[in-house]
């Protein structure tokens, strides 16, 4: 069914109208923090570029409010989110626990992948499950889709989980053969040795949907109001195609059309 | 075979047993380890955290001094030392042997820049190591300015390839980068102590630094924070729990090349646990490695594997061993029971051999079922009608006299009854040829049901004929003339007295004669004591062809007899038995081809008239015989002067 051109026109500014009376801009009295973490395409502090940096900066930019940027390890990003020490942070995944401390808006959503090295010989999770030698890299604090984090907690009772603080070490532990296999997403592929990298490992999926990405808040240090705030944004940023546009320039456009048209 | 197949329930239940404490002490050891693994993954995760807190603090404090050249472009060498000295760097980072600034220097400027440093007030300055490199960025100031740290004055960390790419990292990055583990310049040869630097870019002010190109066209130098790893650790307080040993490593792989720091414990033997971690400090990897020591273990760990493995072996054991009681509780018993059996069985083998040998039967009756059961002993003497295990009781009491029927009848049941303990009876018995014969039969019950009625009874049965025969014999001897076998004076007198007694009880009279023979001793004399004896022998049976059987006959001297009469009706029946006997000894003996001829003389009292008791009477019989002889002899005199006297008292030939 075909709609009048003039209808259309009414509703799309009934919806801009409605939205602009929605987005109140965030209270910026005071300067607020956010933590990046050293994450492949998502932020990489040898080039000091990334998926969530351009994200930061797009947000930082449409609140108006003075925000301090610095990286740190994503343990530790966690703990301050959960203590209130910092306000913000990015591409973060939620589940029961870390819904009571922080909030979330949702900007993308991937899957996770179980990268292995070729020499393992694995094809499905099951051959790296029952191979006791191989071992699993994981970063602290790092959860994932349900099938994932059942996989990494059985690894982990037989202690065939080896923590990192941050992708770099588990890509160079994956080269040195320290560990034999480490979970992924799609831009965790570190810019630099991405090649060398695909060539000596492969990709085994997890049977789970994809995961929801997105700004973490602190529920501790941002009042309710201010987190819907917050949260407009990050929504006119997916509406009018502003974070579309910072995917694409990472992934092609039909996968970054995937992950923020979720 | 058979003993195998009893052991099999026994050795599943040791084999069950075995295993499920062998997986009950292997389950909880697996605990008791993710225990002390998480226990320990916990150590890691705090000293890891305490590091990463710590290095973020210097990172802080280093970009407060990147901030100081950001914000006021050039800085001379008096507001550097200011700015570290307002920054009072305590105890926390006390890590930090110094910080530097280390300005680019052009090959083109380094003369130039080694005289400014020498006006400075560094005389003997010079950029080291020597060579042409393509930029240098010499130490120009390091605080504080003291000792050891001045001998890094001039040192060009670009020289050293470890260092030069942290710089250049942090230069191309923008944000504080660290190096790799090196050998810190301001220490000398001696000193042996790992180090790293943490370093933070300065960029030319109001240049953009927002791409990698525009940092490695802006940048004039370096900040830089000079670290000795043992210190650093010395200054995180609680640096680790008692019993862990610490390890930090360059890089993501651990060995003796890399190790920048290892920590000693004050306890503990050994290390078993291990927890390691790669951490991201500045974008600098490092892999802590923490190590449990036997003291920490011990001080941990729950593990109680080892009582479980004690406890389940003990129980599983006592398991085994009453399984194996149970289960050869059957076989032992039947095995006692063999052996029981077999044992009685040589028992009554023996005693059997004993009373067959001894000339005893067996019998065996079991109450309720009738059935009677006999040696083979018994069953000769009796035969097979008497003896037939089918005929039961009913077939022995044929065969028992009647005359001793009831009295045995009565110990019987007495016995049966529970009245008396024994049943003891000797009785005669019909032989199945026919004969009777003494048998002495003894028994007991042996068993009764709940009621206390009795259930069984054995017993013995043995053959006293000849003993009774023989006690017979000497009764008889002892109580009759051997020569003529009458009753001799006990036996007679004993019959007196019991008819007397028995006279008194039913008012009957007796009788009592005296008999002397005539004329004996001449015979005697004249044919012998030979013919004198066959004589008597005569006389004895003459007199027991005058009296009836119950009347007793009997020799008390050489020639003297004495005869009882019973029951006898008067004087007269008593006087004229006494007369016929008179007759009988009167008539003619023919003895050894002899003719003898002898009288008597009869001396008769009666009960009660003649006297009340047995000395009353003989004597008053006596007498009447001795005036039958005054008289003439062969006569027969009654006590008659005592009683009423009558010519028929006396009679005479």
């Amino acid at each position: 069914m075909a709609w009048p051109p003039q209808l259309l026109l009414i509703a799309a500014f009934a919806g801009f109208a409605s939205f602009v009376n929605a987005a109140e801009p965030p209270d910026c009295s005071r300067p607020f923090t956010l933590a990046l973490h050293d994450h492949g395409l998502l932020y990489s502090s040898e080039t000091d570029k990334g998926i969530d940096k351009d994200v930061s900066d797009e947000l930082i930019a449409r609140s108006g409010c003075k925000v301090t940027v610095s990286l740190m390890p994503r343990a530790r990003i966690w703990q301050l989110i959960e203590s209130g020490a910092l306000d913000f942070s990015l591409s973060g995944i939620t589940n029961s626990e870390r819904d009571v401390f922080a909030s979330f808006a949702w900007y993308f959503s991937n899957k996770y992948y179980l990268l292995v090295r070729n020499d393992t010989g694995v094809h499905q999770l099951a051959d790296f499950e029952r191979a006791p030698h191989l071992r699993l890299g994981v970063i602290r604090s790092f959860r994932f889709g349900p099938g994932a984090n059942a996989f990494v907690d059985g690894l982990l009772e037989r202690q065939r989980v080896v923590y990192a603080g941050g992708l770099p070490p588990l890509y160079e532990m994956l080269m040195a053969d320290r560990i034999q296999g480490m979970i992924i997403e799609p831009f965790d592929y570190p810019a630099l040795q991405e090649q060398s990298i695909r060539a000596a490992t492969r990709i085994v999926e997890f049977n789970d949907p994809s995961v929801l990405h997105g700004l973490i808040m602190s529920r501790k240090s941002l009042p309710a109001n201010e987190l819907e705030k917050w949260r407009n944004i990050i929504v006119s940023m997916r509406r009018y195609g502003a974070l579309l546009n910072i995917f694409r320039k990472y992934f092609p456009d039909d996968i970054a059309d995937t992950m923020v048209n979720y | 075979m058979q003993k195998i197949y009893h052991y099999i329930p026994t050795l599943i239940v040791l084999i069950v047993s075995l295993a499920v404490t062998y997986l009950a002490w292997q389950h909880e050891r697996d605990i008791a380890r993710r225990d002390l693994q998480s226990t320990l993954d916990f150590q890691l995760r705090q000293t890891t955290s305490r590091i990463e807190q710590r290095m973020a603090a210097y990172e802080e404090m280093l970009r407060g001094v990147q901030g100081l050249f950001t914000a006021s472009g050039e800085v001379g060498p008096a507001a550097f030392t200011r700015y570290i000295d307002a920054l009072k760097l305590g105890a926390d980072f006390s890590g930090v042997m110094g910080i530097g600034l280390t300005p680019i220097v052009l090959p083109a400027e380094l003369d130039s820049f080694t005289a400014r440093m020498r006006v400075e007030g560094h005389p003997d300055f010079h950029v080291w190591p020597d060579g042409n490199r393509d930029m240098y960025a010499p130490f120009a100031q390091i605080e504080p300015p003291f000792g050891r740290n001045l001998r890094a004055l001039g040192f060009d960390p670009l020289f050293d390839h470890t260092r030069r790419i942290a710089m250049e990292q942090a230069r191309d990055s923008g944000n504080a980068v660290l190096s790799g583990k090196i050998k810190l310049a301001i220490d000398d040869d001696a000193t042996d102590k790992p180090g790293f630097l943490m370093i933070l870019p300065i960029y030319k002010a109001g240049r953009p630094h927002d791409t990698q190109v525009d940092r490695q066209t802006a940048i004039s130098g370096w900040v830089i924070s000079i670290f000795r790893m043992s210190d650093l650790m010395a200054s995180l307080y609680g640096e680790g729990t008692d019993g862990l040993v610490t390890e930090i490593f360059d890089g993501i792989t651990p060995s003796e090349k890399n190790l920048l720091f290892l920590g000693a414990s004050t306890d503990g033997g050994p290390a078993h646990y291990t927890a390691s971690e790669v951490i991201v400090v500045s974008g600098h990897s490092w892999t802590v490695e923490i190590h449990a020591t036997t003291s920490f273990e011990e001080r941990f760990s729950k593990d109680k594997s080892d009582l479980i493995l004690l406890a389940g072996t003990v129980f599983g054991l006592l398991l085994t061993v009453i399984s194996w009681q149970m289960a050869t509780a059957r076989a032992r018993a039947v095995a006692i029971a063999e052996t029981m059996t077999s044992e009685l069985k040589e028992s009554e083998a023996c005693w059997k051999f004993a009373l067959e040998g001894a000339g005893d039967g067996v019998w065996d009756w079991h109450v309720l079922t009738g059935e009677l059961r006999y040696s083979e002993h018994w069953k000769a003497i009796l035969g097979p009608a008497g003896g037939a295990d089918n005929d039961g009781m009913q077939g022995w009491i044929s065969h028992i006299h009647p005359d001793d029927l009831a009295a045995e009848r009565a110990c019987f049941e007495a016995c049966l009854a529970g009245k008396t303990p024994l049943y003891h009876h000797d009785h005669r018995i019909r032989w199945t040829d026919g004969t009777w014969h003494w048998m002495t039969v003894r028994g007991m019950v042996v068993a009764w049901d709940a009621d206390g009625t009795p259930l069984r009874m054995i017993g013995t049965v043995s053959d006293i004929s000849e003993r009774r025969e023989s006690e017979e014999r000497i009764r008889h001897l002892a109580q009759h003339d051997p020569l003529t076998n009458l009753p001799n004076r006990a036996l007679f007198s004993d019959r007196l007295q019991t008819a007397l007694a028995l006279a008194k009880r039913n008012g009957e009279q007796v009788a009592l004669m005296f008999v002397d023979l005539d004329r004996f001793k001449p015979i005697n004399d004249r044919f012998g004591h030979a013919v004198g004896d066959l004589l008597l022998k005569e006389v004895a049976k003459r007199m027991r062809h005058c009296v009836r059987d119950s009347d007793t006959v009997a020799r008390i001297g050489g020639d003297e007899f004495v005869v009882l009469l019973p029951a006898v009706g008067s004087a007269v029946d008593a006087a004229l038995v006494a007369e016929k006997i008179r007759a009988a000894l009167a008539r003619d003996f023919f003895l050894a081809d002899q003719h003898m001829d002898i009288s008597s003389s009869i001396g008769v009292a009666l009960f009660p008239q003649d006297g009340h008791d047995a000395i009353t009477l003989s004597k008053n019989a006596d007498d009447a015989m001795y005036r039958a002889k005054q008289c003439g002899r062969n006569r027969v005199q009654l006590v008659r002067e005592r009683t009423d006297p009558g010519p028929s008292d006396t009679t005479s030939p």
